[in-house]
């Protein structure tokens, strides 16, 4: 067989998988500083309960998140036929509700990295930016986003290869529907499934392989430029 | 230019609670660590909420806790010198000075930027980024920074306190021509006697979060041993001067008070005359001002006029030369707890010979 001509299933897979993980990554990206900032700069009631709903992905079987989600978002659920009759936004069986089911699973990770990276902003330079005028957004404008900006990255990547290989949460919430919502790891486990699949399988395995493989070196290469860059 | 702070603040089992005014040009809050110098400013600043505040700066209302009010840390425009200059590391210099001025209203905008980055020969630096600076240049940018938001109030938190001998000597002469050439009143924190001498026009003593004494800067100095022993040794006799003529090829430098006499007031109780002081003065001429170096007493001559067996030692005076009023600051702290409650009377050697309205006092000069 020529490794390199993928099967349409196979290329459609691929592509989904790279639109859904970057849909995912992009959308959750400023609900993720947001509540990053929340966990790491301010003090509320209800933090550590906040705390722990965006880590419950994390800790939760995959299937658990899934068949959540098809309770919420789907068709029937409240959240999705809400979303469904004001804006028309439907995820139950679309690729849409895989972007939402791997930006879910992801999230955790998001968080974490970025809230720890705002952590380590030293908060004299946050302060030293206050007396010199900068009201707390523009200080975590100027100051505190550009500092945090290796963690936001490494939490962006975190996110898409977490996305890139998300299975459980999105097979139960969105099947498994060529061209619409069957991601690389869908694709590999039905090629699995049947006789003679094992190649096509490979094949999927090494472009997975490949894709979070560049995703990590981009994002290592980017952090560290970065890094330099606001190191004192 | 006024300054009014009023604090009260329980912090844990200690208590702030320090009242001052200030009309100075440089306010030095002077006291032990851990008296509450720093939170005082912090609190100036607005970036530590008391309990309660009442802070006024030329009559502008900052705080007052009484009637609930309590401007936040970015609307006070106060500029800030911190202890580690706090640069922001991922801008450039230039980025860091114009900082400030870019979140200052345009109708408060009084700084002139090429005039502070003259002053503070920061030209050169301007492309750099603040790991490529000394700590002394971190600190004059610091300055910079500050001065360019168009602060209604300068705070100076121990500016010199991580620098060792020489840059402090970098540094220093740019805090003194701030205090002369710009018209804001400033607030600096130390914990050095001889910054405090050379840079303050008034000082407010601090103990335990309270004020001991506040008073000019030569009332105070003498007063130092109130903190407690440890201090004591650090009284210091304020001795300003006018500088009569400077001949700038043998460095010779004439200093002169009316009627030629000197006093340097230590303490209280005993008084002793003394003949002389031979004094050796190290004084060199920049290009537009004279600057400064330490005298040092001549502890023998001194010992021997005492026609005692005291001993004493003057550790070191620090002198400012200030061109622009021509006076000449020096400070003189004892080194021994002999020299406690000391009242000192230096007479000039020469008082006949001398042309009044001055005497030159100092003599033996030691060129570059």
């Amino acid at each position: 067989m020529n490794w390199f001509a993928l099967s349409l299933d196979e290329w459609n897979a691929v592509r989904l998988s790279v639109k859904v993980a970057t849909w995912a990554m992009v959308a959750s990206l400023p609900v993720a500083i947001l509540i990053a900032y929340l966990l790491a700069r301010r003090e509320f009631w209800g933090k550590t309960l906040l705390n722990g709903v965006v880590h419950l992905p994390l800790v939760l079987p995959p299937v658990v998140t899934g068949y959540l989600l098809l309770l919420a978002f789907g068709r029937r659920g409240f959240a999705g036929a809400f979303l469904a009759d004001t804006f028309g936004i439907v995820f139950s069986f679309r690729w849409t509700g895989a972007a939402l089911a791997c930006a879910v699973m992801g999230f955790p990770l998001m968080v974490r990295a970025m809230r720890l990276s705002m952590e380590a902003v030293d908060q004299k330079l946050e302060e030293a930016a206050a007396t010199m005028g900068a009201s707390p957004f523009w200080v975590f404008l100027t100051v505190t986003l550009p500092l945090a900006l290796p963690g936001i990255i490494a939490g962006m990547i975190l996110s898409f290869a977490k996305a890139m290989g998300e299975f459980g949460a999105t097979i139960t919430f969105v099947s498994n529907i060529p061209g619409e919502t069957q991601t690389l790891p869908s694709a590999i486990y039905t090629y699995t499934q049947v006789p003679g699949g094992d190649p096509n399988a490979l094949r999927l395995t090494a472009i997975s392989v490949l894709i979070s493989l560049a995703a990590l070196v981009a994002s290592e290469a980017l952090a560290r430029r970065v890094g330099q860059r606001v190191a004192e | 230019m006024t300054v009014k702070v009023a604090i009260r603040h329980q912090l844990g089992s200690f208590t702030l609670d320090a009242a001052f005014e200030s009309a100075g040009k440089l306010t030095a809050l002077f006291g032990p660590s851990g008296c509450g110098k720093t939170s005082i400013i912090n609190v100036i600043a607005g970036l530590i909420q008391p309990q309660e505040a009442h802070i006024s700066v030329n009559e502008e209302m900052l705080a007052d806790t009484a009637r609930g009010s309590f401007l936040p840390a970015h609307r006070r425009r106060i500029g800030y010198v911190f202890q580690d200059a706090r640069l922001l590391p991922h801008l450039s210099v230039a980025q860091n000075l114009a900082y400030g001025r870019w979140f200052t209203p345009k109708e408060e905008r009084y700084a002139d930027e090429k005039a502070i980055i003259a002053m503070l020969g920061l030209g050169e630096l301007l492309a750099r980024r603040p790991r490529q600076l000394s700590g002394g240049e971190k600190q004059r940018v610091a300055l910079g920074r500050a001065l360019l938001q168009s602060p209604r109030l300068l705070l100076m938190d121990e500016p010199l306190a991580s620098l060792d001998e020489a840059r402090k000597q970098e540094v220093l002469p740019y805090i003194e021509r701030l205090r002369d050439e710009v018209n804001i009143p400033i607030i600096y924190v130390s914990h050095a006697p001889t910054e405090v001498a050379r840079l303050a026009s008034n000082i407010v003593l601090l103990k335990d979060g309270r004020v001991v004494k506040a008073g000019s800067a030569a009332e105070i100095l003498p007063s130092l041993g109130l903190l407690g022993d440890e201090f004591a040794h650090e009284t210091g006799s304020l001795l300003e001067m006018t500088v009569v003529s400077f001949d700038p090829q043998f460095g010779l430098t004439t200093l002169g008070k009316r009627h030629g006499e000197v006093t340097l007031w230590q303490g209280n109780h005993r008084s002793l005359g003394y003949e002389a002081i031979h004094q050796q003065i190290a004084i060199t001429e920049g290009p537009t001002r004279l600057c400064h170096r330490q005298i040092n007493v001549d502890a023998a001559s001194f010992a021997r006029d005492l026609k005692a067996s005291y001993f004493f030692v003057f550790v070191f005076a620090l002198v400012s030369v200030s061109s622009a009023v021509r006076c000449l600051r020096a400070a003189i702290f004892a080194a021994r707890s002999m020299a406690r409650n000391l009242e000192i009377n230096v007479i000039p050697r020469d008082v006949s010979a001398a042309p009044p309205p001055f005497c030159p006092p100092i003599l033996d000069v030691t060129t570059g």
